[in-house]
């Protein structure tokens, strides 16, 4: 009675006040405003009243695009609610009737035994290339975030028949996680068309890469990651662009002969010790990428304890061969190993970097920062980077991923620490900063031998991950522009990621952080 | 309109069209502005806009605001065609970029309205069938609902819950997942 007298009176005020503007949209108008939500946004409408009821798949369902991506949507309930969720919408964009550009869905593996469920997700993927789908993106993810160097073959992958690619298609990037994809036969009609491919966890072998390779005569784009199968991955293709191998813990031989290659990622051992559990280093063979222009040949993220060297070459060939790229991206190991190499033999010959404009630095956020300091020291020696360099992002990473105690200390090395000056450095910036001391001796190492520097950023970690508080965020705003530096005109501020607004370097995906 | 004059009055002349609001307001516009409405477009292009344009569904106070848009895009658009031909140097694009700002921030402030104002402009945009319009007016509301809980929805928009209880804590158990 009294909220009704009460609504009353307020109705009779202002009428306008009163009424669900909002809901009284039409679908169209009212889809248009939940596609500028993220899924997870939009999601949280269902509930508000019939009128929004699963509103937000319909609007998912009208539309072009399909992206089923969020990672709360995979990991925040079980795999069968997901897959109902993907099945319907698919359902309703096929009784719409709108085109299908692409498809996107991150989801659990279902559990083998589940076959009604391994049955669906098949079908998704039949069912986006049969209407016509320019875009299929399938990503299974083992059900518990597996830890690095894990034996991730072991996780149950999702067999795709033999014919879901054989018909002509319109594909032309597709990218599949979780798949078993033995069953394949080749060559496969669908995939002629390809310009991307993307394998995550999958069981493909040596043989089926060089199939593929042969059946997408336009692919521009390969990345193979945690594919255990893969042991020696030769490549062989004029139309490539990019290229990413990363995390494929068999892996012994590389062999690229791409000569229209722009971009190339390497992560996993590229040098390690003989004698177990390690085994041989990997052999790389790389053909003439004159076109390189990003590189990023990683070591990190597989533990390994640093001893004596065998093969201390592995790691200098690959430099060598993407020392011309504009950009590079590098972590502590990579340049521990050409620390390494450099001191056992000081005569031997490295690549200068003479097109490097742009370096990324991955550090490490504990250890001895006086040897990762003398490293990079030698690293700018090796490559005369003091002459050319313009940009350098150091990203500090965290520290359990690291674990190498610090090789020799060479007198070489440390006069090399107080000669090198960065003659054309013009932006720093350093990423994740959370203010230890060890860091504001990085930023005073990097600030005293920048002489023309005119900008330096320091963004603080995300929140909640070692991230400064706000006293203390304060504090370092203070402190940091007050340090010494070889630049007058050099600007230096230190802000939280979502007040960022600096450029960043090209590559923003880090394999450690996968 | 004007009947002498010179030739490129005339021409001038001739690019104007008139639009006319629900309540019978008259507006003159170039058609370069008015054309950013595709629906007025088309009636161009048919020839049907002899002795104006009416838009029944449409206010004056809306359609002086839609108008103030469109003026604005309009000349960024000429802009663009412009840059595009001979013009790629640095310091053009520099004036480019200045001028994307520039619109970026009238684009801002033209959404500072009261809600009822918005939902009308929304409505317009989509009769009128302005789609750079659409879009902002839309996001503009999306970004009012993101971040919030369906009762804090429910409350700024006025939205009666229609759902039975049942219905509403099966609709929470598919969707759990979006409030993590």
């Amino acid at each position: 009675m009294e909220s009704h007298s009460r609504r009353r009176r307020r109705r009779s005020s202002a009428a306008t006040e009163e009424e669900d503007r909002l809901s009284s949209l039409p679908d169209d108008l009212l889809h248009s405003i939940l596609r500028g939500l993220p899924l997870k946004h939009a999601a949280r409408t269902s509930s508000l009243s019939r009128r929004w009821a699963h509103r937000w798949l319909r609007a998912l369902a009208a539309s072009p695009v399909i992206d089923l991506t969020d990672r709360d949507f995979a990991r925040g309930q079980p795999p069968a609610r997901a897959a109902a969720t993907v099945t319907r919408c698919l359902r309703l964009h096929a009784e719409h009737g709108a085109p299908l550009h692409a498809f996107r869905v991150a989801l659990v593996s279902p559990p083998p035994r589940s076959r009604r469920l391994v049955g669906d997700v098949v079908g998704w993927v039949s069912a986006a290339v049969a209407r016509g789908a320019r875009e299929v993106e399938l990503d299974l993810a083992p059900p518990s975030l597996p830890q690095e160097d894990d034996d991730r073959g072991a996780a149950a992958l999702v067999k795709l028949p033999a014919d879901v690619f054989r018909a002509r298609s319109s594909l032309e990037r597709l990218a599949l996680g979780g798949f078993s994809l033995h069953a394949l036969a080749f060559p496969a009609a669908g995939l002629a068309g390809l310009r991307s491919l993307s394998l995550t966890n999958t069981n493909v072998t040596d043989d089926a890469v060089r199939l593929v390779l042969t059946t997408c005569p336009a692919l521009e784009s390969l990345a193979l990651t945690r594919c255990p199968l893969l042991s020696s991955v030769t490549v062989a293709s004029e139309t490539l662009r990019a290229l990413e191998v990363a995390g494929c813990r068999a892996v012994r031989a590389v062999r690229v002969a791409a000569p229209a290659l722009e971009s190339l990622a390497f992560h996993g051992r590229i040098f390690y010790f003989h004698g177990r559990p390690y085994g041989d280093a990997v052999v790389f063979d790389l053909g003439a990428m004159p076109a390189l222009r990003d590189a990023y040949p990683s070591h990190l993220g597989c533990a390994f304890d640093f001893g004596v060297a065998q093969d201390a070459q592995t790691y200098p060939y690959l430099y060598n061969a993407v020392a011309h790229a504009r950009t590079l991206t590098v972590c502590p190991v990579g340049l521990l190993l050409l620390q390494q190499a450099h001191s056992d033999d000081e005569t031997a010959a490295y690549a200068n970097a003479p097109n490097l404009e742009e370096l990324q630095l991955l550090m490490g956020a504990q250890g001895s920062l006086e040897v990762e300091l003398e490293h990079l020291s030698t690293f700018c020696t090796i490559a005369s980077l003091g002459l050319v360099l313009k940009r350098l992002f150091v990203r500090i990473i965290s520290p359990a991923i690291l674990y190498y105690a610090g090789g020799g200390r060479s007198s070489a090395a440390a006069a090399a620490a107080d000669e090198t000056i960065f003659d054309q450095l013009a932006l720093i910036k350093v990423v994740n900063f959370s203010g230890t001391k060890r860091e504001l001796r990085l930023l005073r190492f990097l600030l005293k031998r920048a002489p023309v520097l005119e900008q330096m950023v320091v963004v603080v970690a995300v929140e909640g991950e070692g991230a400064p508080g706000d006293e203390q965020l304060k504090a370092l705003q203070k402190q940091v522009p007050r340090l010494r530096k070889a630049s007058r005109q050099a600007r230096v501020s230190v802000c939280r990621p979502d007040q960022d607004g600096s450029p960043n370097h090209a590559r923003t995906r880090f394999f450690h952080e996968e | 309109m004007a009947s002498a004059g010179s030739g490129d009055e005339k021409a001038a002349a001739a690019a104007m069209i008139t639009l006319i609001s629900s309540d019978n307001e008259k507006f003159e516009v170039t058609e370069a502005t008015a054309t950013l409405s595709q629906t007025i477009r088309h009636m161009i292009e048919d020839g049907c806009t002899d002795g104006g344009v009416p838009l029944p569904n449409v206010t004056s106070k809306i359609l002086a605001r839609v108008i103030e848009y469109c003026k604005k895009h309009a000349t960024a658009a000429a802009g663009e065609e412009g840059s595009s031909s001979s013009f790629s140097d640095a310091a053009f694009l520099e004036v480019d970029r200045a001028f994307l700002e520039e619109l970026e921030e009238f684009d801002d402030a033209f959404l500072e309205v009261d809600r009822a104002t918005l939902f009308d402009l929304i409505l317009a945009a989509n009769y009128l069938d302005i789609k750079g319009l659409l879009n902002l007016t839309c996001q503009k509301v999306a970004d009012s609902v993101k971040g919030k809980t369906p009762e804090q929805i429910r409350e700024m928009y006025n939205i009666v819950n229609d759902l039975t209880p049942e219905e509403e804590a099966e609709i929470r158990r598919e969707t759990q997942w979006a409030f993590e």
